[in-house]
């Protein structure tokens, strides 16, 4: 029983002590990110909690509930060898493509603002677009380190279940989880030393594909680019925008204080979800704002040291995986919050409130450090010797 | 080359950190992707530097003009409130409410909308609901006037308001509206004044007028945070108060009121009396005005015809509006023969027991002069000055005037101010009218006319002024209605400074006083005797200029003059009644006995003990 509740106890567990510096750092960072997160969420979302369910902290409360799933999932991946993890990874994909692919189902996929990316489980509903990130990450990972080695059978298979699940996540509609994950993709490929030839062939027939279906369809175009000019359609299509930019502004350098956001009253949409940037900027301004950047950079250059130190290339794959994931993913939010990407919904990692988001994020973390005790000899060598105890 | 190379890669090797194992293609690879993302953070975060410390203003046809993010984020995020603040109210030295605001509703009927639960109503029900709610209209005069387009009625009372809304009729319209209301109607109209029906409240007239500046509060506005909400679909402004800052107190405004010297009851019974007064003699108009004559302030000011200020809209005739005994210049008569007898007292031509020759008639420049009951009394001989002021004698003072040089009477004259604006707190004042100067000195008529107050023309608030002047013992004191802002306790928060000059001796105005009691004990002035209380006057009857500019034979203007009490003056109370009719209209038959319900008034109101024992007849 007692050897269960270590994956109960989140960041604390006495093994920590014995992990690589890196893998320890990683764990309190990650902890930290979700602290701020949850704080941050606390007060984009009470007011909305307040007006829409008669409680403040209804969705704090939801979160905590993705938190407790996502910390289990966490201390699972920290404490398993990444090759049994990997073992899991196709099965989990495949599984998971089915699933994206039954969202588009009428009845049981649950459509909300349009999109059809939620299959309806309960009280709560399981959005496998964010699901699969880690898991695309380990086969991407498990698929480019051994790239030279395989067939072009398998690599063609491979691809075709990873166009498919960009295909998937495309028609949900979900451009910007598409665009994320191919980007991760690819660049996870860069990293895996393939040849450029490949990789510039392949990004260009991405692009060829988008520019062909936004050629066929201009109004898309319209709204991608409506991020350039929302003063436009200042009541319709570039409200959003113009609330989270307004939000932004009134920052200024200090910003208002901690709950103390004006925007996030009323005014700025889906304030608790993709436009939870907008309200902790305007409570932390400029100063928290930079604080933030340069937490998310430190977060990813660790997870680039850990690369460079790890020993095998499926695990440094996986350690660029999820830096690309983890802060790529926050950048492009912060990016559309701040007009300077177009405006799509995107969760920012440990900020944003969504279940799946967090766990997806916390799995990612997960395998990051599990890179990280495994990235020196001898500290493996000191997890055998715990592992015999 | 290949040296150049092979170096490099010896110094990969040297580097102590790097895994054995990592090619220089791979690091080349890592360092990459990282680099974008570095870049992209770096980008972004100039892009936050922009937005939040730049902020500069945003350049688009569609977005506010001149304003950056911040300043929509003020504009958007805030409202500004304007309350209603009452304007102030006005009330007498006793504290009773003379003009305030309060709220009234005006009511719009939409025929074309009439319905109740869903259902049409026919216009004759809802006329017969109305009129048995509001008592004034039939229901058939009611039916006409749904036609018409405006308001149905202004003005209607918050009694009527729950039972028109209690019929539950869509298409009856009430709006809340603020106005001013005149509780005591046209009471105290010549000073209160009015401000418009209208949105704009402009203030018209009187107190209203030139007051306003003490009568408006600041308006508060607040700048309130808000937000909104969605409820059943419709979008609910939330103000947040609490976020108020410390400056924008909810309810700064303060509970002063305007003050004014007038007392209701003394105004009043003044009104009745005066009122009576001129119904008995059909009169033209008329006015009483008292003034304390030790302060300047104005307990009386009853002016005839006048208005109600709550329809001030409803007068054809717009000479009510205006306060005549400020507004109008008359010939005061033989109520300026006193001024007169101070002036030459003052000037020491005559001494107060002079005898001076009355021979009842006399020539100047051709004019002939009588006296008024020349006919029935003829020459008097000698007779002392007093006895001149008892039988109202103009040949008495035309001699007694004469001993002064007439350039020196002239300056006497100006000295009284009664050339200069007064200036009054009420609107309109019109400055006196003397001749001029050089006609003055070189024509012994017009210095002869001037004896028994002829030839020149002033307001009666005026000469009022000039009788306080005597009572009071010499000072010309500044007559004043307002007496300044006071809190609902009485106490005086701002209070206006009373202003005097000195134009007599005290002992010179003492003597004239004493002989203007003998014409009240024993002379023209007998009719406003009060048994056991002191009282001095003078009566007037003066003939008007007509049209042509000469004296009307039968238009005239009495008027009365008193100080009382005697020994220790306190009220100069003038009557002035113009154009009375009948045969016996004199000062002493219409405007003494007006005078003397105005002194019995104050009497009795103010308790003022009588100075003697009554005699017993």
């Amino acid at each position: 029983m007692l050897q269960y509740l270590k994956y109960l106890i989140p960041f604390i567990n006495p093994q920590v002590r014995n992990w690589t510096w890196e893998a320890r750092l990683l764990n309190w960072l990650t902890c930290i990110w979700l602290l701020v997160g949850l704080i941050t969420l606390i007060s984009a979302s009470y007011p909305e909690g307040v007006i829409e369910h008669q409680d403040g902290f209804y969705i704090l409360k939801r979160q905590l509930i993705g938190i407790i799933v996502g910390i289990i999932a966490f201390n699972i991946v920290t404490n398993k060898p990444l090759k049994e993890t990997l073992k899991i990874s196709p099965i989990m994909v495949l599984f998971l493509l089915l699933l994206i692919f039954l969202t588009t189902v009428p009845g049981i996929g649950k459509t909300v603002y349009g999109a059809r990316r939620w299959i309806a489980l309960g009280p709560f509903s399981l959005q496998p677009s964010e699901l699969i990130k880690p898991f695309l990450v380990l086969q991407a990972a498990y698929l480019f380190a051994r790239w030279k080695n395989l067939t072009w059978n398998i690599r063609g298979t491979w691809l075709a279940i990873f166009s498919l699940t960009l295909a998937g996540i495309l028609i949900q509609p979900n451009l910007s989880t598409t665009a994320l994950c191919g980007m991760s993709l690819w660049l996870i490929a860069v990293a895996a030393e393939l040849p450029w030839p490949q990789l510039l062939s392949v990004s260009l027939g991405g692009l060829s594909v988008a520019g062909l279906s936004l050629w066929h369809n201009p109004y898309q175009w319209d709204r991608i680019v409506f991020f350039l000019e929302p003063w436009d359609d200042p009541q319709g299509k570039g409200y959003q925008l113009i609330q989270s930019l307004i939000a932004i502004a009134s920052g200024g350098w200090s910003g208002s204080g901690l709950g103390l956001s004006q925007q996030k009253l009323s005014y700025l949409p889906i304030r608790s979800t993709d436009f939870i940037f907008s309200v902790y900027s305007e409570e932390f301004g400029f100063i928290g704002c930079l604080f933030l950047l340069l937490f998310i950079i430190l977060y990813g250059t660790i997870a680039l040291r850990v690369a460079f130190k790890s020993k095998s290339k499926i695990q440094r794959l996986v350690a660029i995986g999820v830096m690309v994931f983890l802060v790529g993913q926050s950048l492009i939010n912060i990016a559309v919050a701040t007009g300077s990407l177009p405006t799509t919904g995107l969760p920012f990692p440990f900020f944003s409130y969504g279940i799946n988001s967090i766990v997806a994020s916390l799995l990612l973390a997960g395998l990051l450090i599990r890179v990280a005790r495994e990235g020196s000899k001898g500290k493996v060598l000191k997890l055998k010797i715990e592992q015999r105890t | 080359m290949r040296k150049i190379r092979a170096s490099k890669l010896s110094q990969k090797t040297r580097l102590p950190k790097k895994p054995r194992n990592l090619a220089r293609q791979v690091t080349l690879r890592l360092l990459l992707v990282w680099g974008l993302l570095f870049l992209c953070a770096t980008g972004l975060a100039v892009r936050l530097y922009h937005l939040q410390v730049v902020d500069p203003v945003i350049a688009h046809e569609k977005a506010p003009k001149n304003k950056n993010y911040k300043a929509i984020a003020r504009s958007q995020q805030t409202a500004n409130l304007q309350l209603f603040t009452p304007r102030r109210q006005i009330v007498d030295r006793n504290q009773n409410v003379l003009a305030t605001d309060r709220i009234n509703y005006e009511l719009y009927v939409h025929p074309a909308l009439f319905i109740k639960n869903a259902k049409p109503v026919s216009a004759e029900e809802i006329a017969q609901s109305l009129a048995t709610i509001l008592k004034t209209d039939s229901p058939e005069n009611l039916l006409k006037k749904f036609g018409r387009p405006g308001p149905l009625f202004r003005n209607l009372p918050e009694s009527v308001v729950p039972q028109i809304r209690a019929l539950q009729i869509d298409g009856l319209d009430l709006r809340k509206n603020y106005s001013r209301y005149y509780p005591y109607q046209d009471m105290a109209a010549e000073v209160i004044g009015y401000i418009n029906k209208d949105s704009s409240r402009e203030p018209k007239a009187g107190l209203e007028l030139t007051q306003n500046n003490l009568l408006e509060r600041p308006s508060i506005t607040l700048r309130l945070k808000r937000s909104f909400l969605q409820l059943k679909g419709k979008t609910q402004p939330i103000f947040h108060p609490g976020e108020l800052k410390r400056s924008q107190k909810l309810f700064q405004f303060d509970d002063l009121r305007l003050q004014t010297t007038l007392d209701l009851r003394l105004q009043q019974s003044a009104r009745e009396a005066l009122k009576a007064g001129m119904d008995k003699y059909k009169a033209k108009r008329g006015a009483v005005l008292v003034m304390d004559v030790w302060d300047g302030s104005i307990p009386i000011l009853v002016c005839e015809p006048t208005y109600d200020p709550n329809r001030y809209n409803e007068y054809q005739d717009y000479s009510v509006f205006k306060n005549w005994a400020i507004t109008d210049l008359y010939e005061p008569g033989s109520t300026f023969k006193p001024i007169n007898v101070a002036i030459a007292l003052e000037a020491g031509v005559v001494t107060p027991n002079a005898k001076i020759e009355d021979t009842g008639k006399t020539v100047v420049n051709t004019h002939t002069i009588r006296n008024h009951d020349y006919r029935e009394k003829g020459a008097r001989g000698k007779i002392s000055i007093p006895q001149i002021l008892q039988y109202s004698s103009n040949i008495g003072m035309i001699n007694i005037m004469k001993q002064l040089s007439r350039p020196d009477y002239y300056h006497k004259l100006q000295e009284l101010g009664i050339e200069e604006p007064l200036k009054l707190d009420i609107p309109g004042y019109t400055p006196g009218q003397l001749r001029d100067e050089v006609e003055f000195s070189v024509r012994e008529i017009d210095a002869a006319t001037a004896a028994f107050g002829q030839g020149f023309s002033l307001t009666p608030m005026k000469l009022l002024q000039l009788h306080a002047a005597i009572a009071n013992g010499g000072e010309l004191m500044k007559p004043h209605l307002v007496k300044g802002l006071v809190d609902f306790d009485g106490n005086i928060h701002y209070e206006i400074p009373s202003q005097s000059k000195k134009i007599w001796d005290s002992k010179i105005t003492q003597t004239v006083l004493e002989m203007m009691e003998t014409v009240v004990d024993q002379g023209s002035g007998k009719v406003s005797q009060i048994p056991g209380y002191r009282i001095a006057g003078k009566t007037g009857t003066a003939q008007k200029i007509n049209q042509t500019g000469a004296y009307d034979e039968t238009a005239k203007i009495t008027s009365f003059v008193a100080i009382f009490p005697v020994e220790n003056p306190r009220y100069a109370i003038l009557a002035v009644v113009d154009e009375p009719k009948g045969r016996w209209t004199f000062g002493s038959t219409v405007a003494a006995p007006i005078v003397k319900d105005v002194i019995e008034t104050i009497i009795a109101h103010e308790g003022i003990a009588p100075s003697r024992e009554p005699e017993k007849n």
